[in-house]
């Protein structure tokens, strides 16, 4: 029996050139192999009819706007349709009529600075994302946030940000919080700040910082004026490795695979967000875990 | 306060997801459907729902969202029979090829490959011309589907197997 017959994705394998040599050869030189040959180079004299783009854009943003006009009437039509996109739809109503809160949000590789009502500024990092209700603002100034920000608040009334972890509350100040996974970390750089949740009540002062994971909480001290990452640069203090490759996701955008094999280490240092081949290699020499990185699928993948 | 934004509220951004999954979606379809005016009637309902969903779907997630919403119309009209099975009606054209290698044989394969393609059962099928006709790797493919690689790889090796098996009798 050929190879082709007995391995159920030889063919797959052959048209992403990755048979080895000597299955090549052997395929490529058969009868069969010449047929599969020609097979797909007359596959290159097959398309889909031509398709304009512009116009069924321009039909779809009239469509958008006919249910715009009638909205009233549009929820009990809804119940009437797939239940994947009726649960997806009412989900985004409850969040437009119910809160009407602004979202802003940044996605992998991105940063973006936020003007809050009242001059208060927000820089966003990487794959994070705020809300705030912008009516109610002059009664409560309270953001939510996933993610990492930076912020810098200007004077005022009391100022929360709601985290999955805890709520932190300042008054006026300049402050990172990081809240991603199971971790909420803050850094408080003027000012103080108070973090309230289940089971804390810590008063950071400027310079000084704490990190929850769990149920553990560790302060430290800052080193810097401002989040190195505003500057282009990830930086980590005795942070669990899953927690660095974390940031590379985010900061690169980079697909990851096999992260189980990742060693249970913890890692001190920073990476630039100017290269993600430095970036890897910063990050993974010293605990010497073997990668690969394939840059055209962004992909990294341990070994 | 930055207008580049990542969210598909923005209209910009969702023109610019229109104009890059657009064709995409168009051609996955028509590939299920065999009839490119209703795989386009699904591309408009299915890029309305993101419009109306883009406070909860972010862009990478876009690719996948809309497949699914596509895939499920079409279960819903082969519920209804509306979408019946004639092999005769897939719509594939002939492209001009620049490749010196590609003959007036190869244009004649062509023609009986068209007939066999419109023969694959359905997942083969969409395997097959997105990977050969829309450049999509097996990975892409895979997310888009929300299946594994593996699956894809099974798949187009079953599909070129009977692709050579009609092809020859044809």
């Amino acid at each position: 029996m050929k190879p082709w017959e007995q391995d159920d994705t030889f063919l797959s394998r052959w048209l992403n050139n990755e048979l080895s040599e000597k299955e090549l050869r052997e395929f490529e030189s058969s009868e069969e192999g010449k047929a599969y040959i020609d097979m797909m180079l007359a596959s290159k004299g097959i398309g889909t009819p031509t398709y304009d783009v512009e116009k069924a854009l321009s039909q779809v943003k009239s469509k958008i706007g006919e249910k715009k006009a009638g909205k009233q009437r549009f929820l009990p039509r809804a119940v009437t349709m797939t239940v994947a996109a009726t649960v997806t739809l009412l989900a985004a109503f409850a969040v437009y009529w119910f809160t009407k809160d602004t979202v802003i949000s940044t996605g992998f590789g991105e940063q973006q600075l936020v003007t809050l009502p009242g001059g208060s500024k927000v820089t966003l990092h990487a794959n994070s994302s705020i809300s705030y209700d912008e009516d109610d603002w002059s009664q409560s100034r309270t953001v939510e946030l996933e993610g990492e920000a930076y912020f810098d608040v200007s004077e005022g009334s009391l100022f929360s940000v709601n985290t999955a972890v805890g709520t932190i509350e300042v008054l006026g100040t300049s402050f990172n919080i990081k809240s991603r996974l199971e971790l909420l970390q803050i850094s408080c750089y003027q000012g103080s700040v108070k973090l309230l949740n289940r089971l804390n009540e810590v008063i950071l002062e400027a310079g000084e910082g704490v990190s929850i994971r769990l149920s553990e909480t560790t302060l430290f001290d800052l080193s810097h004026e401002t989040p190195s990452w505003l500057q282009g640069v990830s930086s980590f203090n005795e942070a669990p490795l899953d927690e660095v490759v974390q940031e590379l996701e985010v900061v690169f955008g980079m697909r990851i695979e096999n992260i189980n094999r990742l060693p249970k280490e913890e890692y001190t240092g920073s990476f630039p967000h100017s290269s993600a081949e430095n970036a890897l290699r910063l990050v993974f020499e010293p605990f010497g875990v073997d990668y690969e990185y394939n840059e055209s699928r962004n992909t990294l993948i341990l070994k | 306060m930055t207008q580049e934004s990542n969210d598909i509220c923005q209209e910009k951004t969702f023109e610019a997801v229109f104009r890059s999954l657009a064709p995409v979606l168009r051609n996955f379809l028509l590939y299920k459907f065999r009839d490119a005016t209703r795989a386009e009637d699904i591309v408009q309902e299915a890029f309305v729902v993101l419009w109306e969903a883009c406070k909860k779907v972010s862009i990478e997630k876009a690719k996948s969202f809309l497949f699914k919403v596509g895939q499920n119309k079409f279960l819903k009209l082969l519920d209804k029979d509306i979408v019946k099975e004639k092999y005769d009606d897939l719509t594939l054209v002939n492209v001009e090829v620049e490749d010196p290698a590609f003959t007036l044989e190869h244009r004649e394969l062509s023609e009986k490959l068209k007939q066999a393609i419109a023969q694959l059962p359905e997942g083969q099928r969409e395997v097959f011309l997105l990977h050969r006709i829309d450049g999509m790797s097996y990975k892409e493919i895979a997310d888009s589907l929300e299946v594994s690689v593996k699956a894809i790889e099974k798949r187009m090796h079953k599909a070129l197997l009977k692709l050579r098996m009609i092809c020859k009798s044809l």
